[in-house]
């Protein structure tokens, strides 16, 4: 009987990913072609252990003459095209059914999910097609398959394909070549608006954004509704180089624009609502916004970028609301955010900012606990630093009693918690049954400071000492400890050399500022208000008796704090800025 | 030519007001009809005194009923309209004449301004009614409250429009407290138009003036929700009272202290008439009241730049002005700026040299009590003080914020002859805060046995001995003083008095009456610089009885620069009472006072976490770090003269200032 499928695929040096794309498409398919275009690493033997039908093929810089010859050796009456860094994902329907549903077609169109920045993106793409001679390949790079007859193309919500995330490097380098092989392309074919789109792509990629606007500006202008699959990315790529250019009214014109043209395409109506929410144009961004959110995730033949129907929509919102002074609808969104997809934590942080300047610090505390915030370790761990970044150790500390898994955290952020809202002999209680694996020279710092603030100078000269001998990396933190124990515990100390100024002025700084964010934990608290002034007030007279370059240290340090605080003042109160 | 006009009113006991409201027209129509629904006064009489032609008409709960039937008997060629309660201006009559002269005008549109609220200090605000139409049989009024004619009148033209005279004004003085309550106009309202209501649920207008009335009489929610139900009926950009309908949602709102539904409606508001200054105004109030400054600040700011109010929107008198003004010098101050705050009060009061609490906060702002020179020379350049009234008004105001001195010199340059006792009792207090004692006792002295402030003035007199420590005086005033049936509290803060030197003393229980008392002489006592005096008088006082006081003593040695007194009474309130931001805020200022620079920071912090949306500790612990380095800095540059990096910050430091 003759194959029903066959997978298609050609390969160089892939040995790092092939095993984990052949093992998600075997299933689904009845015959695997290799085309192997030059492999020296172990390629070849994985694909041995997939099917015996792997071919060589001359690499000629030509993707669709491979490709071409890659199908020419399937026996399937359907062939499915893959690379080697993507995935089949057929959790939600196979190919089989595919095909089976909708008889009239020869051509599929399949999402592929690339991860990004973003949660991820959609594209979709025609992978899944006849093994018939009208369905071949052209174009020397971003080869692609004839279509000569549009009525027996269909889309299909299932398997989708899933592309593996490169590094930046490795994605960079690829681009490079790419752009070569472009170019040589255009020269022979210039007026090719999908070769322009690509070029638009790799020249975007690299951040060269200059160059990449004309070609992608071009290809919005010349292809057409008709082709969606390309029409939805080159705007979303155009928009996303007028934004870095530094452009954002004719971004906002494009978005604008495509909204009348495709008044489906959410992506275009969020990204419209970001640009105004950018210039500050919050009750016009709401009204984008909205539109996303009411449209939902478009129809598959739309590039969609995760989350601008939803998550990203709401944190806009919200955004926009609190700006416009909407308190109540601001924290009704952001939690919308948050509930659609907990990962994205941004709108915590907002909440957070939102109810540190508008609430007492007890009741901030009770407002995410009554919120349930801690059912997520990852809320629990994001507030108790937000808590101890303002000041408040002693709630920080409280977020790590919530729940279990919090419980057991032994992350530098629980201990500072702790030893700053005085709990100090829980802290060194923490640290001395701590896992040798998770114990840093950070947590030690913080230990010789909970032996200073007991007053236990021997030990904690001793720590130091430790801290020491750890890495000569660690000297110059363990020389500005044992200043510190010697000023408080005989009242000398002696100068750093040179070399060592800086780092030991960073840390002596730090601890007078982790000592002036104090705040008594009820519960547990072993050292009050004073041991911890009398640290920081040891730690400023060092400072000012040691150098001229610690002097200026401690003096910068004063300058930052103001502007910290300036920079508060200023999220509390942008429109009265004149005032202070 | 001349075409012949006549005066249309129906009134009912209007003897108070029908009098100023003929005279004003007497000159500008040519015959007055009034229509009497059962005036039990001398209503007719002042009527036909101006030659009008009064009927009687029994009053059927019905407006346009009684109108019309003024109407019936008019003859003129023009009708207008008056109530009792209102007048015509002076300038207004000739205008009105031209314009009954045109001849494709079937009525006019004119201006009025109402006056509401209470009689001192009336809230003003303009709009425009039909009040001028021709006379002819087909024209009459309809609806048994808010009666009008406007509509009838357009009904039967295909296309008609009527200019707007806006140079003929009505003042209309019937929404002032006294008029309301004088005739209990608001609950008849109300049950008209409950009753309308019932005839025509589908009316708009009339659902409008029903939560006028709701909003009149205080039931703000109801009210609220009866205008959002109108607001919902119709397109408030297309009936001439929707910004007015705007408007009054966020006032209900506000008055039934809903702030969010409040501020929804500003901007639902906002989104429909983007240029209505009282809308940003009240936005403004709202965000204030909300203590979000920054909001309010801009909401203000747009009150004042937004343009000259169209007047359908009927925009309340100074809130493009002096009202906005103030608020934003209140905000001003909530960021430390006086100088800015300052600006925005003088604008205030540039813009109505009558608003009085303007030329209050100036006053604080001056700090008259510390420096009474400057405060005085500010005063003088700031103020209109040509009339001796404004001076006794700066007087008393300085005297409030216990300025002695500096009152003192406004009391002195106005002539005796207007001071009220209160005010001699003042001046007489401010001569005994110099300690001219003899002076201080001949006016003391002046003042009647039997007035008011006869008591006040005994315990001055006692006062100005327990100053001086005549032990014999105070003795023999409080002695007197006693006899005269005084409160249990006043009686025993004179006790405390007469035994402040006595060696063997018992603590006294004072409560919170006769606390306030003692806390003014603890503060007059701090102010003649008597601090000694001052401990021994509150040594004498048992501790439950200042327990709830620590604070307020605590905040009062700290004025008076009794920084150590302070602490220890702030200590002693934060040992018993639960503590708040105020208390650190204060013990942060102590601590600053001391030099004890991260004990400040470490109090200013803790007054923030209790209460993140006070500005000024925000700014107060900008200022100390900006102090901390500016003095460390020059420490260094003693320490290290020769290190080039601190000589140049030093030196941009001095280039930022």
């Amino acid at each position: 009987m003759m194959a029903l499928i066959s997978l298609a695929m050609i390969v160089r040096d892939e040995e790092a990913n092939l095993a984990e794309c052949l093992n998600s498409a075997r299933d689904e398919v009845d015959e695997i072609i290799i085309v192997d275009t030059g492999s020296t690493d172990k390629t070849l033997k994985i694909a041995g252990e997939f099917t015996d039908k792997i071919y060589h093929y001359e690499w000629k810089g030509d993707f669709s003459e491979a490709r071409n010859f890659a199908i020419s050796k399937c026996s399937g009456q359907w062939i499915l095209s893959l690379d080697a860094d993507e995935k089949l994902d057929s959790a939600q329907g196979s190919l089989r059914q595919l095909i089976t549903s909708r008889p009239e077609c020869e051509i599929f169109g399949l999402p592929l999910l690339t991860s990004s920045t973003r949660e991820y993106e959609r594209f979709t793409v025609i992978r899944f097609f006849r093994n018939a001679a009208a369905y071949h390949y052209v174009g020397k790079i971003h080869e692609q398959v004839v279509i000569a007859n549009t009525n027996v193309v269909g889309i299909g919500e299932a398997p989708v394909i899933c592309h593996k995330s490169v590094t930046r490097k490795q994605r960079n380098k690829k681009r490079w070549r790419n752009l070569q092989l472009l170019e040589q392309e255009l020269l022979s074919d210039p007026d090719n608006y999908y070769l322009k789109y690509y070029m638009g792509i790799e020249w975007l990629g690299i951040e060269q954004y200059e160059k990449a606007f004309p070609y992608l500006q071009g290809a919005v202008a010349n292809i057409s509704l008709t082709q969606l699959m390309f029409r939805g990315p080159a705007v979303r790529y155009l928009v996303d180089c007028l934004k870095f250019l530094g452009r954002p009214d004719e971004a906002l014109e494009a978005c604008q624009k495509e909204c009348e043209l495709s008044p489906l395409f959410t992506d275009v109506f969020f990204e419209a609502g970001a640009i105004l929410t950018e210039k500050g144009e919050y009750k016009k961004a709401i009204d984008y916004l909205q539109q996303a959110i009411q449209l939902g995730d478009p129809p598959l033949w739309f590039y969609h970028s995760k989350g601008t129907e939803s998550f990203l929509a709401f944190y806009h919102l919200g955004f926009c609301y609190e700006k416009i002074g909407h308190y109540d609808l601001a924290e009704k969104y952001y939690w919308q955010a948050l509930t659609a997809n907990p990962q994205y934590s941004y709108p915590l942080y907002s909440l957070f900012l939102m109810k540190v300047s508008n609430l007492k610090s007890a009741d901030v505390f009770a407002y995410f606990k009554e919120k349930n915030s801690f059912v997520y370790d990852q809320w629990g761990e994001i507030l108790a630093k937000l808590f101890f970044q303002v000041g408040l150790p002693e709630f920080a500390a409280q977020c790590y009693e919530q729940s279990l898994t919090l419980n057991q955290d032994t992350s530098i952020t629980r201990i500072r918690s702790l030893l700053y809202s005085g709990c100090v002999q829980g802290t060194l209680h923490i640290i001395n049954s701590m896992d040798p694996a998770s114990f840093s020279t950070d947590i030690l710092v913080e230990e010789i400071v909970g032996h200073i603030l007991n007053e236990d100078y021997s030990t904690a000269k001793q720590q130091a000492l430790n801290l020491w001998a750890c890495s000569p990396a660690e000297r110059s933190r363990a020389w500005a400890m044992l200043a510190i124990i010697g000023g408080m515990s005989s009242g000398g100390y002696s100068r750093p050399e040179q070399s060592r100024v800086g780092a030991v002025n960073e840390l002596q700084l730090t601890i007078i500022d982790n000592c002036l964010r104090f705040s008594p934990k009820k519960i547990g608290m072993t050292r009050d208000r004073s041991a911890f002034k009398k640290l920081a007030k040891a730690v400023a007279d060092i400072l000012m008796a040691s150098s001229a370059e610690s002097n200026r240290g401690i003096i910068d340090y004063m300058q930052r704090k103001t502007e910290e605080r300036r920079s508060m003042l200023y999220y509390k109160y942008p429109s009265a800025r004149g005032l202070y | 030519m001349t075409t012949k006009i006549s005066l249309c009113m129906i009134v009912k006991n209007e003897e108070k007001n029908i009098g100023r409201c003929l005279q004003s027209v007497v000159d500008v129509v040519d015959e007055i009809i009034v229509i009497d629904t059962g005036s039990g006064d001398k209503t007719s009489q002042i009527a036909q005194g101006f030659g009008a032609k009064v009927q009687a008409f029994i009053w059927n709960d019905n407006f346009s009923d009684a109108r019309n039937a003024a109407l019936e008997l008019a003859t003129g060629e023009w009708i207008l309209v008056l109530d009792g309660d209102e007048e015509l201006t002076t300038e207004s009559g000739v205008r009105l004449r031209q314009a009954t002269q045109s001849p494709d005008v079937e009525g006019y549109f004119n201006k009025i301004i109402n006056f509401a609220g209470n009689e001192a200090c009336p809230e003003r605000s303009g709009d425009v009614v039909f009040r001028l139409f021709r006379n002819k049989g087909s024209y009459r009024f309809r609806n048994a409250i808010h009666e009008q004619i406007c509509d009838v009148i357009s009904e039967q033209h295909k296309q008609i429009h009527y200019p707007l005279l806006e140079d003929v004004v009505i003042l209309h003085y019937g929404y002032l407290d006294s008029h309301l309550l004088a005739k209990d106009k608001k609950r008849r309202n109300l049950i008209l138009l409950k009753k309308e209501l019932l005839n025509k649920p589908q009316d708009s207008l009339v659902r409008f003036h029903y939560a006028v009335e709701l909003y009149r009489i205080g039931e703000n929610l109801s009210a609220a929700k009866e205008f959002e139900k109108v607001a919902g009926e119709l397109n408030p950009q297309e009936v001439i009272y929707g910004p007015k309908l705007m408007r009054y949602i966020v006032l209900a709102y506000f008055a039934a202290k809903e702030m969010v539904a409040a501020l929804h409606a500003v901007q639902r508001g906002l989104a429909l008439f983007p240029d209505y200054a009282d809308l940003y105004h009240f936005g403004g109030g709202i965000y204030y009241q909300l203590r979000d400054y920054g909001l309010a600040y801009e909401y203000f700011q747009k009150a004042l730049q937004a343009p000259k109010q169209a007047i359908h929107y009927a925009s309340y008198y100074g809130l493009q002005g002096w009202r906005s003004y103030y608020y934003l010098g209140q905000i001003a101050e909530k960021f430390c700026n006086e100088e800015e705050a300052l600006g925005y009060y003088i604008d205030s009061l540039r813009d109505n040299g009558n608003f009085t609490a303007a030329i209050n906060s100036i006053i604080r702002i001056l700090q008259p009590r510390s420096d009474p020179d400057y405060a005085k020379y500010a005063i003088n350049k700031i103020c209109d003080l040509s009339v001796p009234q404004a001076k006794l008004l700066i007087g008393e105001m300085l005297f409030n914020h216990s300025a002695y001195v500096a009152a003192l010199g406004y009391f002195e340059g106005t002539p005796n002859e207007i001071f009220t006792p209160p005010l001699i009792l003042h001046k007489a207090i401010c001569l005994i805060q110099e300690r001219r004692s003899v002076e201080a006792i001949h006016f003391l002295d002046a003042i009647a046995e039997d007035d008011e402030c006869s008591l006040y003035a005994k315990l001055n007199k006692l006062l100005c001995f327990w100053f001086e420590g005549n032990r014999l005086k105070v003795r023999a005033m409080g002695e007197e003083l006693l006899t005269l049936g005084l409160s249990e509290d006043t009686a025993t803060v004179i006790e405390l008095l007469m035994n402040t030197y006595g060696k063997k003393k018992a603590l006294r229980c004072i409560g919170s009456e006769g606390m306030v008392l003692l806390l003014e002489i603890v503060k007059r006592t701090l102010d003649i610089g008597d601090i000694k005096l001052a401990s021994l008088l509150l040594s004498g006082v048992s501790p439950q009885s200042l327990v709830d006081h620590y604070f307020s003593l605590g905040e009062l040695f700290y004025q008076y620069g009794q920084v150590s007194l302070a602490e220890e009474y702030l200590g002693k309130h934060m040992e018993q009472n639960s503590k708040g931001a105020a208390d650190y805020f204060l013990l942060a200022e102590i601590k600053e006072h001391q030099e004890l620079y991260f004990d400040a920071i470490d109090y200013y912090q803790k007054a923030l976490q209790f209460d993140p949306k006070e500005p000024k500790y925000d700014i107060k612990l900008i200022r100390l770090y900006e102090k901390l380095r500016s003095e460390l800095l020059k420490q260094a540059m003693g320490r290290y003269p020769e290190f080039p990096i601190i000589a140049t910050m030093l030196e941009k430091a001095g280039a930022q200032r």
